[in-house]
């Protein structure tokens, strides 16, 4: 469902973020795995930084690298 | 970088030794002067000589043989010290050890011609683009002459396009309406950008008018998210780290996460000034601490500053800082510290806690998308 923009305030919520996460497991897992990996980021530079490196080089190293 | 359990200890933050990403000031000078810049010396030409290249190329290499290293050259505007002194500032860096060493170049494109476009295929280098989305949000964007840059910066893309060299963008963004964020999403896939990074306006360095967006982030991160779940054809960073996040917090894993050692993100300026965190401080003093810096590599070995950092006072402040963060913020496991720089630009010290970025690019984006989740659950 196309989720638009409200200007309208949303009063904020007492549940701890860990708790609203989980009670929206399916629509959040169904977007995560459609998200990249990005472990740090910086404003000042447009890559994410910062990945776990896997134990030998290889293509997936290449790929952490930036 | 390695989860790296010797690494030094400052309270609860540590700091791994070995970063995954060192940025390169080859020149102070930018061609553009945008009226949010935070650089101090952008109007003044200061190049990087070959002698500071190759002490750091030196470090790269070692770091290399632990991790990928990648090499952003940054700025002020790295293209505007020629295209043969770049090249003559790459040649010292070698493919890697164990690990590749990689480049990357963070430019306005104002200045990417077929020339450049070659050079960043054989190199190769990874590009990111600075504009902020469609023509009429680049207002900002001036040169010297306060005249628009943005005709100049899409012929740098086309150039780009032609040459097939993928890139990046990051967009400044100071209109968060409703209907931005899906303006803004559209004209990156228009573009044809792999990865799109958005940064929300903000109090730093030398601009300091703005306390940027306020509580309407939220709805526009909102919509970011819906437009980016609709047709996820362009990579937004904030959502691909948010979800990071999310998915770890999903599969049990967010202690772990709130764990890892604070991963370096070091600067070395045109002169060879080391940071090894807080990279938008450099050029910048405080009355405490003087200038931001941990050393100079021409004096000392890059890999000497980065594994005794932590002991400079301010990158202990702001360790320190990040220990605060998780000892007061709920948030902490997510954002896992907030950036120093806009600690110390919004509060004058880098051991303090919540700041204006924390909350407009940070809390309001997760909310932004639990609301969009919320929404699909219902």
């Amino acid at each position: 469902m196309p989720n638009n923009n409200t200007s309208e305030p949303v009063p904020p919520t007492a549940l701890p973020s860990a708790e609203r996460i989980e009670a929206c497991r399916t629509a959040l897992e169904a977007a995560a795995s459609q998200a990249g990996e990005c472990h740090e980021t910086a404003g000042i530079f447009g890559w994410a930084y910062g990945y776990p490196v896997p134990a030998q080089p290889g293509p997936e190293a290449e790929r952490a690298a930036v | 970088m390695r989860d790296d359990e010797s690494a030094p200890r400052i309270g609860q933050a540590k700091l791994a030794e070995t970063p995954p990403v060192v940025l390169m000031q080859p020149t102070t000078l930018c061609n553009l002067d945008c009226s949010y810049c935070y650089l101090p010396e952008r109007g003044m030409s200061r190049r990087m000589s070959p002698e500071v290249a190759a002490a750091v190329a030196d470090g790269v290499g070692k770091w290399s043989e632990r991790n990928p290293v990648t090499v952003v050259w940054h700025g002020g505007e790295p293209l505007a010290v020629g295209l043969g002194y770049l090249r003559s500032l790459l040649e010292p860096f070698g493919p890697g050890e164990q690990y590749p060493v990689t480049h990357a170049v963070q430019t306005n494109a104002t200045l990417v011609d077929d020339a450049w476009c070659e050079l960043f295929a054989a190199v190769p280098m990874r590009v990111a683009v600075s504009i902020d989305g469609p023509a009429e949000q680049n207002a900002a964007r001036v040169d010297w002459a306060g005249q628009p840059t943005v005709d100049r910066v899409m012929k740098g893309i086309d150039a780009l396009r032609r040459a097939c060299v993928p890139f990046n963008v990051i967009a400044v963004v100071t209109d968060t309406s409703p209907g931005a964020a899906t303006d803004l999403y559209r004209f990156a896939g228009e573009l044809g950008c792999e990865v799109l990074g958005v940064n929300l306006a903000e109090k730093k360095g030398v601009y300091t008018r703005g306390g940027g967006p306020g509580e309407e982030t939220a709805s526009f991160w909102q919509e970011l998210a819906a437009c980016w779940q609709n047709a996820p054809h362009v990579r937004v960073r904030e959502l691909d780290h948010a979800y990071t996040y999310i998915r770890e917090e999903l599969a049990g894993g967010a202690d772990r996460r709130a764990e890892r050692p604070v991963v370096p993100l070091p600067m070395v300026t045109w002169d060879g000034e080391y940071l090894p965190l807080g990279a938008d401080l450099a050029g910048f003093s405080s009355r405490r601490h003087g200038p931001f810096t941990a050393g100079n590599v021409l004096r000392t070995p890059i890999a000497t500053l980065a594994a005794r950092g932590h002991t400079v006072p301010w990158v202990a402040e702001a360790l320190a800082g990040v220990a605060a963060c998780r000892a007061a913020c709920a948030y902490f496991s997510y954002c896992r510290g907030g950036q120093p720089a806009n600690k110390y630009f919004e509060t004058g010290r880098l051991d303090s806690t919540e700041t204006a970025f924390c909350r407009t690019g940070r809390i309001n984006l997760l909310e932004g998308i639990l609301r969009h989740a919320e929404q699909q659950h219902v």
